[in-house]
């Protein structure tokens, strides 16, 4: 019996919860992952020698991982009846095994950086500009329609309705933009790849279509979890009610609306009323907070109830933690942003090692983290930025990365164009495209195969280049081993690293980016189970994958509040709570009412509710120049300045 | 779990087959067609080792060849299918698509389908012959495995029993019987009930031994060999007349059957027929009691019988046939024998043939005849004479007389019924002037050719032949109608009258002429008909025509009837 001694009242209600849909509003530091890896474990014991699933469903890799790990030690032999993962790869998952029904072949790529999205929606614009009888506004660019598109993929709109959507409300060159979005969609069907918003907008299509399908994974998965709910987006939500609906009783939805900061991205509050009215949930509360100090508990409930739309009868945290130490809270003002970050740097490096590790500096924009990133630098201290990170950077992991692709996708001119670059980096030979094409074209023969027969007709090949791109490569042409093959890559690169290169730049990160390809692929073998996964299969984990390397143990974290949503942190320094900075300057302009005032507010509370121990909170009087006033948060969580 | 189809590519002496299976399958046709290649890829697919992706189950034996100058290396990769399918929504156990919900694919009617394909290859990479299985999807593309789970847990879903023609019943019934080591296995005797009767087995040992004297000199002599190799102080010799360990005991369990009137003999002493049906009645009881603890509760066995007819009498082959469709699980069986083919339902029937080197496959589809139409098989075919169904070609002819007469024809020519292998089969009695025939033969890939009469019924055979021409077939390829009324006349006007009607006494022929009062075909067929008389009816009379075409040579047989039976040995040597 899973041991529920040490959860509280509330949590433990949750755990055991089995009278219909339940909605856990769970405030931070209430321990809501021990509650859902403890609610797991409880129903996996209780139906041993089942043979249902549990589906849990998380908005993180990382998460994932994490309850996975929990569940494992709770109930180890039960383990492969849940399904823990992201939303993202569950969507995958379906696509691969019944995406035959929408007509989607299991081999697709997935497109996880923006760039590689610009240069299909530039292919897109060429098509539709080829085409004489039509023509499209010049200013028509790529990376400035990208964000359209991106919306009406979230919204899931089907490309026969964009145009008649798009004029509805009110969007210059509705027309032309509903041609754009369709080229796209079709350029994704034709290119057989997939970007996240239309994983996700294709996972609907599919359940919509299929209706037997819904009813298919009902029977495999009895149970339905999902963390952080607040942050899915409309077309997540639908997808969510789809595969609830057959039996919602087992639905069981972790949330807080205090910590919508995701609205941008399609998270909404409204998204948890929707969940009341299509589901009738009960709901039970998590108010006890186990993570911070009273009185930070006490700031952030003071600032928190200044929000209007909060759920009916929330109630305030309660501090868990006892006793209180002098300098918990500390507020300081400035003169200047620099000199703001100067002293958090200063503050920073004089304490010892251990505290130090335990230190993290926020701030709601990127610009003020790189300007303490730089002062805490110059104070030798080493920093992390935890930003994600979609596509490798140095020459060598680009080359590999695209070899693996052209591998796989014979005719990916993108990732061929790549290749080329990566390896002129490298070695200093330039590959034009134009060769290859028409040798490929020639010979009849994949672009790949027909890249290497024109690198191999240099004379000026270096000998170790003559055996990678002839011996070592074999196995991956001939049988798509490609684990092998990218060691070889590796040593190659640091060959040519070691002699003198054009490019040195080439080899930025490759260290740590080397470091980072390894973990990935002992995260994905272990996720497989020690199967040799499929070429295909691995560069889908690949994409799904950030490539941020792991922190090293001694830097400071400098997120942003959106990246450190979910952590905890020993000393939290908040920087910049300056109004324009926090709330930021377009919630200003929207108003003291605004949902997006709202949305700052709920930035400043999931930054200050991060602390263990201390919390400092840092404002200038000027900051790049301008002059600003104190944050009307400070004013609201009570602080007398 | 059922198998609804296994898709073969280039293995052994198959380069391509699509075999549809039902819940009891019977294979037939020649040797060399496929059959136990057939059992033997279901086998192969769902026998794999556990835990391994890759493996080394195909030999380069296995591939097939395309001719003289191929070789295994260079041969197209074996690829072999299994198909396993939901006829009808929520049929497979809740376990069944939970556990196999990684490679479940849904049809648009949302049954379950899943795919399991064995693929076979060399590597030049390794030099070595290596097999893959992968799961696919329904349009044939692979599907991608998180880990081996759903291939270990399908071969205890659906666990294959293979019981070969030669079926040793002391091997089944022995310790490592396939079914009978299951039962073994289960008994377990609790610890204090255990040394009780183990205590008891050593002392009937020791009385039945110790009652002997002999027996105890034996005991020691044999311990003094205590001198050249080490054996134990105490008691090195111990004799046991009967085990005195359970698990021994075990081990030694044995079937005795008692017949009619004699001793209880042990199985192994009674005749192969006996003990065959013993093992088949141990698959029985194993699926009936063990199946749910030896695999899993929601297992379906599927169990591959090679020639159940073996050493069996052909009463007891047909009470087989019925037996078989009352057997729990998935039942594939490969026979030779009209007797068994003749008490199995029509649609389980699948014929294997070679066509042009390809094998092909040839089954009643449910639903493809009317009930009428099954009766008419039934009655003339199926029933009483099943052995119909093993030839290749078959010659309809109308009345009793073709039917006595043709295959003296055919062996006068040099053509041997066995050789040949055609059966003559008469139609005038079956409904739709024979249709029903034509379709079966059709149906299952049965060559066949209509011998029809002369006259105006005769061209109505003919013309219902017609309506089962294969696409691109002409009428004359299938059909034929005599010159004449039928094949006496046929004889009558190409040479034979004379010989005929010199059958007839003299004063029956004086008769006849008064009769027909100068009508020359009535005084014909008055005379054919008292010459069958004479010669003490139809069959009589064919044999002393033949012994006269035989007098006169092969040539002398009517070139209508020439032609005919050169067009049925053509048929039926493909």
């Amino acid at each position: 019996m899973i041991d529920l001694s040490s959860f509280n009242e509330n949590q433990r209600e949750a755990v055991l919860w089995d009278k219909g849909p339940l909605l856990v509003l769970a405030g931070p530091g209430s321990g809501k992952t021990r509650v859902l890896t403890a609610r797991i474990a409880r129903i996996l014991e209780q139906s041993e020698g089942q043979h249902f699933r549990l589906l849990a469903l998380t908005f993180t890799n990382k998460a994932a991982a994490e309850m996975r790990g929990r569940v494992e030690e709770l109930v180890p032999k039960e383990l492969g009846r849940v399904r823990l993962t992201t939303f993202h790869s569950y969507a995958a998952e379906l696509l691969q095994q019944h995406g035959n029904h929408i007509n989607l072949r299991p081999d697709f790529q997935i497109l996880s950086n923006e760039a590689d999205r610009e240069a299909l929606l530039d292919d897109a614009l060429g098509q539709i500009r080829k085409d004489l009888a039509y023509s499209m506004p010049e200013h028509f660019k790529a990376s400035q329609l990208l964000p359209a598109i991106t919306r009406l993929l979230d919204r899931c709109i089907p490309p026969d309705r964009a145009e008649v959507l798009l004029q509805q409300s009110n969007v210059e060159n509705a027309i032309p933009l509903a041609r754009v979005y369709a080229a796209y969609r079709d350029a994704l069907r034709r290119t057989n790849s997939l970007d996240f918003p239309s994983l996700i907008a294709e996972t609907l299509d599919l359940l919509n279509e299929v209706p037997f399908l819904v009813k298919h994974i009902r029977k495999v998965f009895k149970h339905i979890l999902v963390d952080e709910f607040q942050d899915t987006n409309r077309t997540q939500y639908q997808i969510l009610s789809l595969i609830a609906r057959p039996d919602p009783s087992t639905l069981f939805v972790v949330a807080d609306d205090d910590q919508i900061i995701y609205q941008w991205n399609g998270a909404n509050p409204k998204r948890i009323q929707a969940l009341r009215d299509d589901f009738g949930v009960s709901e039970v509360q998590l108010p006890e907070n186990y993570r911070c100090p009273p009185l930070v508990v006490e700031l952030a409930n003071a600032l928190i109830e200044k929000n209007l739309n909060r759920s009916v009868g929330k109630k305030p945290l309660r501090a868990v933690k006892q006793g209180e130490s002098g300098d918990v809270v500390r507020v300081f003002r400035f003169e200047t942003v620099d000199k703001e970050a100067e002293w958090v740097a200063q503050d920073i490096a004089q304490k010892n090692g251990q505290v130090r590790a335990g230190c993290a500096v926020l701030a709601r924009t990127k610009k003020l983290l790189d300007l303490a990133g730089q002062k805490l630098e110059a104070a030798g201290v080493p920093v992390y930025y935890a930003a994600r990170k979609d596509e490798f950077k140095s020459a060598p992991l680009r080359m590999l990365h695209a070899i693996l692709r052209l591998a796989n996708a014979q005719d990916d001119r993108q990732s061929l164009a790549r290749l080329s670059k990566a390896f002129y980096e490298l070695e200093g030979i330039s590959i034009e495209l134009a060769p290859v094409l028409s040798r490929a074209s020639a010979d009849g023969k994949d672009l790949l195969r027909s890249w290497i027969d024109e690198v191999k007709c240099r004379d000026s090949l270096e000998d170790r280049t003559k055996r990678l791109l002839e011996s070592d490569i074999k196995p991956l042409l001939t049988s798509l081993n490609h684990l092998s093959f990218a060691g070889k890559l590796f040593v190659w690169a640091e060959a040519c690293q070691a002699s003198a290169r054009p490019d040195e730049n080439a080899f930025n990160e490759f260290d740590e980016e080397r470091q980072v390809w390894n973990l990935l692929v002992a995260d994905i073998a272990k996720k497989y189970e020690g199967e040799d996964v499929g070429l295909y299969q691995f560069l889908h984990e690949l994409d799904l994958t950030s490539k941020t390397p792991p922190k090293p143990l001694n830097a400071v974290p400098c997120f942003t509040i959106h990246a450190s949503k979910g952590m905890e942190f020993g000393h939290v320094y908040l920087m910049g709570l300056v109004e324009d900075q926090l709330p930021s300057w377009a919630a200003l302009k929207k108003g003291d009412t605004s949902l997006e005032m709202q949305e700052e507010r709920r930035n400043c509370f999931v930054a200050i509710t991060r602390a263990q121990e201390t919390l400092t909170l840092t404002f200038s009087a000027q900051v790049f120049g301008w002059e600003k006033k104190p944050s009307r948060f400070l004013r609201e969580m009570g602080i007398e300045i | 779990m059922r198998l609804k189809e296994v898709q073969i590519e280039n293995f052994r002496g198959i380069r391509s087959l699509r075999l549809p299976l039902d819940g009891l399958t019977v294979l037939i046709g020649e040797n060399n067609t496929g059959k136990s290649t057939v059992l033997e890829a279901i086998r192969l697919v769902l026998t794999r080792g556990f835990a391994v992706r890759r493996g080394s189950q195909f030999t380069e034996y296995d591939f097939h060849l395309k001719d003289a100058s191929a070789s295994p290396q260079s041969a197209d990769s074996i690829s072999i299918t299994l198909h396993f399918a939901e006829a009808q929504e929520n049929e497979w156990p809740d376990a069944v698509t939970q556990q196999m919900n990684e490679v479940i694919q849904l049809d648009t009617d949302g049954l379950n389908h899943i795919w399991l394909q064995a693929q076979g290859a060399y590597q030049a990479d390794s030099a070595a012959f290596e097999t893959r299985w992968v799961f696919l999807n329904n349009d044939g593309a692979e599907l991608v495995l998180k880990n081996a789970t759903p291939l270990n847990l399908i071969a205890r879903l659906t666990p294959v029993f293979f019981l070969s023609a030669l079926r040793d019943a002391s091997q089944e019934f022995g310790q490592r019987g396939q079914f009978w080591s299951g039962f073994l296995k289960s008994i377990q005797l609790p610890d204090d009930q255990r040394q009780r009767v183990e205590e008891m087995l050593r002392d009937v040992n020791s009385s039945v031994v110790g009652a002997n004297a002999g027996l105890t000199e034996v005991t020691r002599r044999i311990a003094d060999a205590g001198r050249l190799v080490p054996l134990d102080s105490v008691a090195p010799v111990v004799l046991e007349a009967i085990p005195t360990r359970i698990f021994d005991m075990v081990g030694k369990i044995q079937v005795h059957l008692k017949s009619a009137q004699g001793a209880k003999l042990p199985l192994q002493r009674h005749g192969e027929g006996t003990q065959s049906l013993a093992v088949l009645m141990l698959f029985q009881a194993f699926a009936a009691a063990n199946m749910a603890e030896a695999y899993a509760p929601e297992s379906t066995p599927i169990l591959a019988l090679e020639e159940p007819e073996a050493h069996l009498h052909p009463s007891a082959i047909r009470s087989i046939g019925l037996f078989l469709g009352t057997m729990a699980g998935q039942i594939l069986v490969s026979s030779h024998s009209g007797d068994l083919v003749s008490r199995v339902p029509v649609t389980s029937l699948r014929r294997l043939h070679k066509r042009n080197g390809d094998t092909e496959v040839g089954r009643v589809e449910e639903g493809a005849f009317t009930d009428r139409e099954l009766q008419a098989i039934d009655y003339s075919i199926r029933l009483a004479k099943g052995h119909y169904l093993f030839s290749r070609c078959w010659l309809l002819v109308e009345g009793e007389s073709d039917f006595h007469l043709m295959p003296l024809l055919f062996e006068l020519m040099g053509h041997s019924q066995d050789r040949v292998s055609f059966s003559v089969l008469e139609i005038s009695q079956v409904i739709e002037k024979g249709e029903p025939f034509m379709k079966f033969a059709k149906a299952l890939g049965i060559q066949w050719f209509l011998m029809a009469d002369g006259d105006h019924a005769g061209n109505d055979y003919v013309n219902r032949a017609n309506n089962h021409l294969a696409t691109g077939e002409n009428l004359a390829d299938r059909a034929r109608a005599l010159l004449h009324a039928d094949i006496e006349h046929e004889f009558w006007h190409n040479g034979y009258d004379s010989f005929i009607e010199n059958m007839v006494t003299n004063t029956r022929k004086r008769q006849i002429t008064a009769e027909a009062a100068g009508d020359d075909v009535k005084k014909t067929t008055l005379l054919i008909k008292a010459a069958i008389k004479t010669s003490g009816g139809k069959p009589a009379f064919a044999q002393a025509l033949v012994n006269e075409i035989r007098h006169r040579g092969v040539s002398t047989i009517p070139q209508t009837i020439q032609d005919i039976i050169i067009r049925v040995v053509q048929l039926a040597g493909g």
